[in-house]
């Protein structure tokens, strides 16, 4: 008897994938011997079993297609931009750092706009520190509105940072995100940056754009918040004139400066595994319907993970936490108080804010962001059109930008409505 | 059919979108399960999936292959980069241990999230599969439950055809040891009826 057929012959002979010689060949032999024969029988059952019990285990594998589809075609939306970039939407991915330098803007914005349309009078009232708080420290404040904000006129760019160390805990970013104005074209848009993105640092060599402000502040000559503004402005290719540090801690003292913030609370939220300071758990429940949350709150409502419904996500929430910040001071009745408020409010976020804008520059920002209509804003993202995952020599996960795609999307950005 | 909502996706037409993911969607979730065994990273490479085949409709040739293959091409190699960032992870996670650190990563955990019923026969084969190594065990369930080509499945394992071939013998190898082990161990009889099941 010729030698026994092996297992990959057997398998192909099952398979019907034997030419016909050797077909012929392999049935003489099967034949004539019981052993193969055996062992066709199990290889043929082994197949069997496992196409049914796949099968079986498919079937049972619980399927939500809806919420499938609401992550898809939101991601899909995002990314499907390429020469065409969308309006402004409120669903924007922000982290909820941003969300204090944001309000800053949008809250100043909301009280001097109300201030042009009641008159000039209260504007000259607006210097004077309140009177519960006699000679109040604030290390940035400047002089209050200027009716023209002349030096800030031109097109410029300001890099706005977001860390979740408390003060001096954390130098690693975690957003990044460039907001650039164009007032005289009536021109605006914010751009996210991956913390990811590995970039040539001056003078620091090739590393994580997140690390790059922790560099800097290790040295002396540049600084950490001129050393991101650099690097951005060399990876970009565009100048950047303002940088902005935004730490968690700013954001519970905004929000408890104007007393909280209402929210809708769609579903409950409950995360038992939510981070307490000390490395243990800290278990988080918010239930559903119009909730008050104070600052420490609101934070907690804008870091947890869960995603208690398709949607109700951490960028949502932090969206809806920015709204719900900017319409609480819009309203009438807050405006005087904060009025009064804003040197001292400027000077106990002082802490948890790093920047080389002064007051006076946040207030014309705040200004020139009134003159803008939400259609003027075009909001990118720098993502996987402009860049391409690596791995370094390290093990670190990063992207390597594409500088021909960056070019043409900073071209597409600039041309926008031109 | 297909290939006109591929058009129309291409297009930007949403609705089209929609309906080409809700045709697949079962086929793509139930395979990225079998090759990960974890619902919650089944469903977010499902996502990945989706999202990549709608950014990249236009790389899709209905020539090549059907599209349904085409997923699954696409869902088997975002599966195996998982699985690599999840080993790396995982060493990482380690030295941090090791070091006296506690990882404070939220990652979920890696059992199984889905409780499966099943009887006898089957059991036992989905219990031998999964201590099928790791290129053995997915060149099976390409093969068998995927249903792709030795020449789709070298694509979509990024490896040669024959290797594909050769990790679905060694697969076939591995369950019988397995299961004559176990036949022998839990039973007490020799030899296994697998064919029998329904």
């Amino acid at each position: 008897m010729n030698k026994h057929l092996n297992d990959r012959r057997l398998l192909s002979y099952l398979e019907d994938d034997l030419s016909p010689g050797r077909r012929e060949r392999a049935e003489a032999h099967l034949r004539a011997c019981p052993t193969c024969r055996t062992r066709l029988e199990r290889l043929s059952r082994t197949t069997a079993g496992l196409t049914t019990t796949l099968h079986a285990v498919g079937e049972q594998v619980p399927l939500a297609p809806a919420r499938s589809w609401g992550t898809v075609a939101q991601r899909w939306k995002r990314q499907r931009p390429r020469l065409s970039i969308p309006p402004f939407r409120p669903l924007l991915r922000h982290v909820a750092m941003l969300a204090a330098l944001l309000f800053i803007v949008a809250g100043l914005a909301g009280l001097i706009h109300t201030l042009a349309v009641t008159g000039p009078t209260l504007v000259k009232a607006t210097p004077t520190p309140s009177p519960t708080s006699p000679a109040s420290p604030s290390p940035a404040t400047g002089p209050l509105p200027r009716s023209h904000p002349d030096h800030l006129a031109v097109p410029f760019s300001l890099l706005i940072l977001g860390t979740d160390g408390e003060s001096g805990t954390s130098d690693e970013t975690d957003a990044l995100v460039l907001l650039y104005l164009d007032a005289g074209a009536k021109r605006a848009f914010l751009l996210s940056i991956p913390r990811d993105l590995y970039v040539e640092a001056p003078g620091h060599g090739q590393a994580r754009l997140g690390s790059v402000y922790g560099l800097g502040k290790q040295d002396e000559t540049s600084g950490g918040l001129v050393l991101a503004r650099e690097t951005v402005s060399a990876t970009l290719g565009l100048p950047v004139q303002y940088t902005a540090l935004v730490r968690f801690d700013g954001f519970v003292t905004l929000i408890d400066a104007i007393g909280g913030v209402d929210v809708e609370v769609t579903d409950p939220i409950e995360d038992s595994t939510f981070p307490d300071d000390h490395g243990g758990y800290d278990p988080l429940f918010i239930p559903a319907g119009t909730q008050h949350l104070d600052g420490a709150l609101a934070l907690c409502y804008a870091r947890t993970r869960v995603v208690p419904t398709p949607g109700f996500d951490r960028a949502f929430r932090q969206q809806q936490l920015i709204l719900a910040a900017h319409d609480r001071v819009t309203r009438l009745d807050l405006l005087p108080d904060l009025i009064a408020q804003a040197p001292i409010l400027w000077s106990a976020i002082a802490g948890s804010l790093e920047t080389d804008l002064s007051l006076s520059d946040v207030i014309d920002l705040a200004l020139l962001a009134t003159s803008l209509a939400a259609d003027d804003i075009t909001n990118a993202t720098l993502d996987e059109c402009c860049t391409v995952r690596h791995t370094t020599p390290a093990g670190e996960h990063v992207l390597l930008p594409q500088p021909d795609e960056i070019e043409a999307l900073m071209e597409n950005l600039l041309e926008e409505k031109r | 059919m297909t290939q006109d909502l591929i058009e129309r996706a291409l297009a930007g037409d949403e609705a089209a979108a929609r309906e080409l993911h809700e045709t697949h969607y079962p086929a793509v979730l139930r395979l990225a399960y079998m090759l990960l065994q974890n619902l919650q990273d089944a469903e977010d490479t499902t996502q990945e999936t989706f999202v990549y085949a709608f950014e990249h409709l236009a790389r899709y040739d209905p020539e090549r292959a059907a599209f349904a293959t085409w997923l699954k091409v696409i869902v088997t190699s975002r599966c195996r980069d998982r699985q690599r960032r999840r080993r790396i992870r995982w060493f990482s996670l380690q030295a941090l241990t090791e070091a006296g650190l506690e990882p404070e990563d939220e990652t979920p955990g890696h059992q199984p999230d889905v409780v499966l019923e099943l009887v006898g026969v089957q059991q036992m084969v989905w219990e031998a599969l999964k201590q099928v190594p790791r290129k053995s065990r997915q060149a099976l369930i390409l093969r068998y439950f995927g249903g792709l080509s030795y020449p789709e499945m070298a694509q979509a394992l990024g490896c040669p055809v024959s290797t594909a071939k050769s990790r679905v013998v060694y697969g076939h190898q591995a369950m019988a040891r397995l299961l004559e082990h176990e036949a022998h161990v839990e039973l007490g009889y020799h030899g296994y009826h697998i064919g029998d099941v329904p």
